[in-house]
Parts: C-alpha cells; sequence; structure tokens
C-alpha cells in the first residue's frame, strides 16, 4: 500500500517538474529576424562555435552577425536555430570563412588549430572563447565577447542576471542532484551543469563528489548515489512514459525513489544566457519540495 | 679456388640440441655430391650451414665470404616453393639476372648464361612466358635450376631436389643435374631416394643424427651394412 | 595491358595533372582560376588569387604527398612482407604516431608551438620502428614482423583510447577523434614543409631497396643466396616506412586504406613485379588521394567526410573487384 502511494506521488511530481520547466523555458524572449549581415557599426563578425554563436546572438542579435556555425541550424542541438534562419552558416574551414571576408573570427580553444593558422595567415583575426566549465566561466566569456563585439553594455546587464545565484558558500546538507546522459555520461564537478545545481541549492553525493572531471558510469553507480533529482537527456520527441527513454527501467522504478525530470541537453551543454531559466527552474523545485515537507 | 666447399668443425645448435655436430668435410670443384640420410638428419641443416644460410659454429670456406661475393660462387635451390607473386618464369630469372649484372665482375668472365640459354639448358625454353604458379612440381624445380644458371655460379646447391616428383620428372632432373655437372659445375644436393640417384652422383655423403657415418662413392655406400648406419636407428 | 608502354605512361601523367588541375579549381566556393593565377604576375591580391596560392595549393601538395607516401610505403610493405593484406598501419607504426599526436593534443602542448604535434608524433613513430626492430633481429621469419606490428600497433591503440577515456573534456576528445579520422584540410606551407622532406627521406631508403623485394619472391633463403642482405633489408624498409608514415600522420592524422589497395590496383599492369609495383604504386595513390579529396570538398554535408573515410570507401570496391576478378 505504501509503495503504491509513494508511486503515485512520484509520477505526479515528475509531470509538474517537467511542466514547470518547460514553462520558464519558453519566457525566452524572440529576437527580430532581419536579414542584414554586417553590424550595424560596421563589424564583420563571423561565429564559428555554437556555444559562441548563442552568446553572440544574445548580445548583439543574429542580424549583426556575418555567419554563424552550420550546427547552429539544428533544432536537435540549438536554441538559436529560429533566430538565425536567414543567417549565412559556415563550417570552421578558412576557404569558407576567408570569402566571407570577416573583420574577426570567434572561435572556441578546442577548433582546429591548421584552420586558426590558416586563418591567421590570411591577416584574419581569430579571438578565441573558452569553453565554459562554470558560472564564472560563462560570465568571463560573456564579458570578454560583449567587448569583442562592442556590446558591453548588454554583456553587464547579462551578468547582472546570473547575480542572483551566487556561488554557495560553505557545505550545506541541502539536497542533492545528478545530470546523466544517455550515453551513460556523468559530468564532474568542474562542470557547467554541476555548477548550475549547486547555484540552485542542490550539491553533489558525497559518493561521487571524488571526479572533477566526467565519466562513463552505470546505472547502478547512480541509484546507489540517490540523488534526490536526476536530470536525464530527453530525446526528440520521446517521453519515457511511452517506453521510448533509452535510460534503463530502473531508473524510473519507484523502488529507486528517484525524482527524474528530462531536459534537452540543448538548455545546458552551452554557456548561454538561458542557462539563467534552469537555475531558476531547479531553484524553484528545490523550494517547492521544501515547503511540502 | 681448389676446393668447393670446405668446412671445418661446422655445427648447429638451437638452444641445448645439437642439430648438427662438428663436421669436417671437403668438396672439390666439378663433383656430383649427394648428401642422403632420414628425415630430420640434418641433411638440410647442413647445407644450409654450409652456405651460410644460418647461424652456426665452426668454418665454411662459403659462409665466411660475404653475402656478395658468396653469391658468385655458390646458389641455392630451395624446397620451399612459396611464390607470392604471380609472376613468369622469364621475370623470375630476370630478377637474378640484373642483380648478377650488377655484383659480378664481367671483365674476367667468358660468355655470360642468359635467360634465353638457361632455359634451353633446363629444356623449359618453352614455359618461358607462362606463370611460374601454373607449373608442375618437377618443371618448378627445372625454373629455379634455371634460375641458377643465371646466377652465373659454379656451385649448385639443392635441398631436395627431387622431393614429391613422380619417376620420370626424377629422371630428368638428375639428368640436368648431370649434364651440368659434365659442363663443368659442382653440384651438391640433398636426396632421398639413393638407388635412383646412384647412377648420377660420384659421392654420397651420408648423415645420420647430425652427424657424417658414411662418406663414399655411391657403390659402397649402398650396400646393405652402409644403408643401415645411415637409414636405421 | 603492360603500363611500360608509352601509350600508358602518357595516360598515367594527363591523369595526374587533370586531377591536380581539378583539386585547384574545385573546393568549397568557386573561384576564377584564370585570374587567381595570373593576378599574381600583376601584383595584386584578389580573394581568389589567396585562396588559391595560400589554401588550394598547399592541399593539393599535400595530397600528392600523402598518396605517392601512403602508396609507396604499402607496395614496400607489401612486396618485403610478401603478404598482400600489409599496409603501413600493420607495423603498427601509424597507430604509434597516432597516439605521439593525440598526447600532445591531450596535454595541451600543440598550442604552444607548431612543431609539437609533428615531433610527438614522429618520435613515438621512431619508438614503434625500434622496437620493431629489435624485437625481430633474431628472428628470420616474415611472420615474427607482423606479429609484433600487431602487437605494437594493438599497444599504441589501447594507450590512445586511454588518453581519451581520461580526458574529462568532450571538446577536447572531439578534436582528437576528428583529428584521428585523417584530413588535409587548412594545410599550408610549413605542412607541406615537414612532410615533403620526411616523406623524400623515407622513399630513398625504400627505393634503395627495390630490387631486393624482386629477389624475396622466392623466399628469404633463396634472396639470401642472392646477394640480399635480408636484415640490412629489414632495416630500411621498417625505418623507410617510419619516416613516411611517421612524416605524414604528424600532419594528417590517420589515412588508411591507400598503401594496401594501391598496390593491388597497380599489380595486374606491372607483372605483379614487387620492383615496378614500387614504381607505379605512389602515383596511382596520389591520384586517389586527389580524387576523394576532391569529392569532399564538394559534397553537400554539413559535417565533413574524413579523408581517410573516402579512400576507404573509394577503394574498397575496387579491391575487392580485383580481388574477384583474380580468383575466378
Amino acid at each position: 500500500m505504501v509503495v503504491e502511494n509513494e508511486a503515485k506521488k512520484l509520477r505526479f511530481d515528475y509531470k509538474t517538474i517537467a511542466t514547470l520547466i518547460f514553462l520558464f523555458f519558453i519566457q525566452q524572449d524572440q529576437g527580430n529576424v532581419a536579414f542584414a549581415t554586417v553590424a550595424s557599426n560596421g563589424d564583420r563578425i563571423v561565429s564559428t562555435n555554437l556555444c559562441i554563436d548563442t552568446l553572440a546572438v544574445a548580445l548583439i542579435g543574429a542580424e549583426n552577425l556575418l555567419a554563424v556555425s552550420s550546427v547552429a541550424d539544428d533544432k536537435k542541438y540549438s536554441t538559436i536555430a529560429d533566430r538565425i534562419k536567414n543567417t549565412k552558416k559556415t563550417s570552421f574551414n578558412a576557404e569558407q570563412i576567408y570569402s566571407l571576408n570577416p573583420s574577426m573570427v570567434l572561435a572556441s580553444n578546442f577548433s582546429s588549430l591548421k584552420t586558426r593558422r590558416a586563418l591567421e595567415k590570411l591577416g584574419i583575426k581569430v579571438e578565441l572563447v573558452e569553453y565554459a566549465q562554470s558560472i564564472d566561466d560563462l560570465k568571463r566569456n560573456i564579458n570578454q565577447m560583449g567587448t569583442l563585439l562592442r556590446a558591453t553594455e548588454k554583456a553587464k546587464a547579462l551578468i547582472q542576471k546570473f547575480e542572483e545565484f551566487p556561488a554557495p558558500v560553505g557545505f550545506k546538507t541541502n539536497r542533492t542532484a545528478l545530470q546523466y546522459s544517455t550515453n551513460r555520461y556523468l559530468n564532474g564537478e568542474n562542470s557547467l551543469i554541476n555548477d548550475v545545481f549547486l547555484r540552485a541549492g542542490f550539491s553533489r553525493p558525497q559518493a561521487l563528489k571524488k571526479s572533477p572531471g566526467g565519466q562513463f558510469l552505470s546505472t547502478e553507480i547512480i541509484l546507489k548515489a540517490k540523488p534526490d533529482l536526476l536530470l536525464l537527456d530527453r530525446e526528440q520527441n520521446s517521453a519515457p512514459e511511452d517506453q521510448n527513454s533509452a535510460y534503463h527501467s530502473s531508473i524510473y522504478s519507484p523502488l529507486a525513489g528517484l525524482l527524474t525530470t528530462h531536459i534537452s541537453q540543448k538548455y545546458w551543454s552551452c554557456g548561454a544566457p538561458e542557462l539563467i531559466h534552469l537555475i531558476k527552474a531547479l531553484a524553484k523545485i528545490n523550494s517547492d519540495h521544501e515547503t511540502k515537507e | 679456388m681448389e676446393h668447393a666447399l670446405t668446412t671445418n668443425n661446422l655445427s648447429v645448435s638451437v638452444g641445448e640440441k645439437t642439430i648438427l655436430y662438428p663436421t669436417t668435410i671437403s668438396i672439390e670443384m666439378g663433383e656430383m655430391t649427394a648428401i642422403i640420410g632420414a628425415n630430420g638428419a640434418g641433411k638440410s641443416t647442413f647445407m644450409r650451414a654450409a652456405l651460410g644460410l644460418i647461424p652456426h659454429s665452426g668454418f665454411s670456406s662459403l659462409s665466411s665470404k660475404t653475402i656478395n661475393e658468396r653469391m658468385k660462387f655458390a646458389s641455392w635451390v630451395s624446397q620451399d616453393r612459396e611464390l607470392v607473386w604471380d609472376v613468369r618464369v622469364k621475370t623470375l630469372l630476370q630478377f637474378t639476372l640484373e642483380r648478377t649484372l650488377r655484383t659480378i665482375d664481367t671483365s674476367f668472365q667468358k660468355k655470360l648464361t642468359g635467360i634465353n640459354e638457361a632455359l634451353e639448358l633446363t629444356n623449359i625454353s618453352q614455359l618461358a612466358d607462362q606463370q611460374v604458379n601454373s607449373l608442375s612440381g618437377g618443371e618448378v624445380t627445372a625454373v629455379l635450376i634455371a634460375r641458377t644458371l643465371v646466377q652465373q655460379t659454379p656451385i649448385i646447391f639443392l635441398d631436395e631436389p627431387l622431393a614429391s616428383l613422380d619417376p620420370i620428372q626424377k629422371i630428368k632432373i638428375l639428368s640436368l643435374l648431370r649434364s651440368l655437372s659434365k659442363s663443368g659445375r659442382t653440384i651438391i644436393a640433398s636426396l632421398h631416394d639413393i638407388k635412383q640417384s646412384a647412377k648420377y652422383f660420384s659421392r654420397y655423403i651420408g648423415i645420420k643424427n647430425g652427424t657424417v657415418v658414411i662418406d663414399a662413392a655411391p657403390i659402397e655406400a649402398i650396400n646393405k651394412q652402409n644403408f643401415n648406419r645411415v637409414f636405421v636407428k | 595491358m603492360k603500363l611500360t608502354s608509352a601509350k600508358l605512361r602518357w595516360s598515367c601523367l594527363i591523369l595526374l595533372i587533370t586531377f591536380t588541375y581539378l583539386s585547384l579549381d574545385i573546393g568549397y566556393i568557386d573561384i576564377n582560376l584564370l585570374t587567381a593565377l595570373t593576378s599574381v604576375f600583376y601584383g595584386t591580391k584578389s580573394t581568389d588569387a589567396v585562396i588559391l596560392w595560400e589554401l588550394r595549393l598547399p592541399r593539393t601538395l599535400m595530397c600528392l604527398i600523402v598518396g605517392s607516401g601512403l602508396g609507396l610505403a604499402g607496395a614496400a610493405l607489401q612486396g618485403y612482407l610478401r603478404n598482400p593484406l600489409a599496409e603501413p598501419s600493420i607495423v603498427g607504426i601509424s597507430s604509434a604516431a597516432a597516439l605521439g599526436a593525440v598526447l600532445c593534443i591531450a596535454l595541451g602542448l600543440n598550442n604552444s608551438g607548431f612543431f609539437y604535434t609533428p615531433a610527438f608524433a614522429l618520435a613515438f613513430a621512431f619508438v614503434a620502428c625500434w622496437t620493431l626492430i629489435f624485437l625481430t633481429r633474431q628472428s628470420k621469419s616474415k611472420h615474427n614482423v607482423i606479429l609484433i606490428g600487431v602487437g605494437v600497433s594493438a599497444l599504441a591503440g589501447s594507450l590512445t583510447t586511454l588518453i581519451l577515456s581520461l580526458s574529462d573534456n568532450p571538446f577536447a576528445i572531439n578534436e582528437i577523434v576528428f583529428w584521428m579520422l585523417g584530413s588535409v584540410t587548412d594545410v599550408s606551407y610549413s605542412h607541406v614543409l615537414i612532410s615533403g622532406p620526411l616523406v623524400l627521406i623515407g622513399t630513398i631508403f625504400l627505393y634503395n631497396h627495390a630490387a631486393d623485394l624482386d629477389l624475396l619472391t622466392l623466399g628469404e633463403e633463396t634472396a639470401t643466396s642472392t646477394g640480399v642482405d635480408i636484415n640490412k633489408l629489414r632495416t630500411s624498409i621498417l625505418i623507410g616506412t617510419t619516416f613516411i608514415v611517421g612524416g605524414i600522420t604528424a600532419v594528417t592524422g590517420i589515412i588508411g586504406f591507400v598503401g594496401l589497395v594501391t598496390p593491388h590496383i597497380v599489380r595486374p599492369f606491372v607483372n605483379h613485379e614487387p620492383k615496378r609495383t614500387m614504381i607505379w604504386t605512389p602515383p596511382i595513390a596520389a591520384l586517389l588521394v586527389l580524387i576523394s579529396d576532391i569529392i569532399i570538398r564538394t559534397a553537400p554535408t554539413t559535417g565533413e567526410i574524413k579523408l581517410g573515410v573516402l579512400t576507404a570507401l573509394l577503394g574498397t570496391p575496387v579491391f575487392l573487384y580485383l580481388i574477384s576478378k583474380q580468383r575466378s
């Protein structure tokens, strides 16, 4: 009897959470989609990495970008696919980029070194925006790009939003949360999603604190760690209820006692301003659960 | 050189096991010698050591020469018939001829044996353009012998040249070897079949368990007593 | 059909010239080749000219180096090992070179200087080469080279996977994996100047022993009796292959199949002679790589197909067809 009630409670909670988070996400404002690609101040900016594209669009809008990366078009991975519909797309190779005649190229520190050198040889400035592994990194990136794109005011405003959720100081016994991918990858302590959890008031389960880097773990270990909240991937259009989940069924078992929610990776894999919405949503879950108990 | 081959305490060991005990032997130029013995007695080991194809202790007049010097004096007909590339007979001989012409000092040589001549001498002119892989066992043996002729060496070593040949082919090869010997070449071959070959060879060296037990003319070597010494345990 | 006839020699040359021209003309964007060429003489630097001289020409040269180098190494290894399945990666040298480069990328050293990645790759390639020479010096059997090579390759491969799995950074993993798949995109003259001389040195080592490979046709014993020093031969073949494969892998990553397939395409035309195979494989392999790279540039895909993938896709059907034709 007790088990059944628990099960009912969990399913209700899951749906609520999913709905709440979804609602928070559609609060994003839609930028206007214009055709001009040269920035109003004459800058010709080419962005070559999805995460950087997302920041650039947030800072100066798609209409002021000369080109973005080709993967930005793909709704599966990109949160800005609609906004860059009329923007040129480019792959990261010197020929294509050079022919666009950019004044500045933004690239990730992990982009092809050969292409970067080729571009530099052709006299094109390549600015590296490092991959963000924490909210502080993200703020730094927004700051850097604000300066590069001459949008310092907007940058300050975006950074300000994150001040509402500062990094936690000291250790508190709070709820725990983990993010677990369909390919069994668990992001480490030095990861963006972990920082998002921390700022939303969740901490990392004690058992899994040891790894700064990510690792591939079996479902067993996740179950054992018993996080209060488990953040899972959301595939294209499938929901776990209709047996399309790529996760092991034990994750959903009432006996495991895990609170799970499915959110597409595209909302948190990049350090983008939209991350603030995720932090807010997670913080709400945290406080909601506190009041319930 | 007076001797075709001289060995002094030539021996071969693999780890603890001795395959060939110290052997001292001398073979003259122009002789047609057969190394006889049971399987695994050490015939091939002796020949390989003598030619320096395998590591050994002791002295061998051929093995002590440098690789390039040695190839001018002695050539080898292998029992191993591996041929990965499906080349033609003519081409196979071509390879050796090109190599020979590069190392040999032609000014002192009498007329060299060319490819066509080598094929004629071995009676396989008609096979010149055929792929070696399509030939019968006896024909391949003839090709390998023709190759040694193109190498222009006075000494020819043959490792079990009659193995897996039918009686007719055997006689053909034996006759060929005799005619080569008659024209001045030194033939050293390892054999199983001693009765048929007796008429062709002038000397039999019998090896048993790594030791030379017989060294005599064939007639003497194949009497019952000696036969047992060589072949029976 | 004999390739020695002037007609076929000329057609090989014409094909090479044609595809070299196409490689310069075709790319991600359209350029006017004529104006690009002539603008150099007028001193004006148009976009087209820059693309041609700074991007397409080095890339084309790199394709020629990669093709001819890997083709030659493949032909030499198949000739030496008397094994039609041999190719540069079977002796573990390309895996070792890749391991060196991957280690360099994982340590972040590739950002410190241009020469780090090629240096690491070459160093590891030579470690593998030395290991092979050292472990096979006593044995006579050609199988030992293959067996030890497979071992070296497996070790290098697993170490590479270890590095990948210890990396906590998904982007670094991405970069490493794509690097390993082989590419000549955006190479510069510096890359050509690294690979070119190394491939040239390797070529000299290998061609020095081309005739020996002919003599090896009847096996090592017969070859030794014809004046071939097997130990010297093995050492030279391994060192030559290391220079070539190390020099290429250091810049482009692993490009497979070219060395395996091209000798088989060439052999029916040269009567299966090992030396002549070594002479005709480089130009045909260069053609294969050029054609593959041109296809890559024109393929309408968002992600770029890697060169190693396409050489396999193109080469394998030809290879299978030839094998089946020979069997029947």
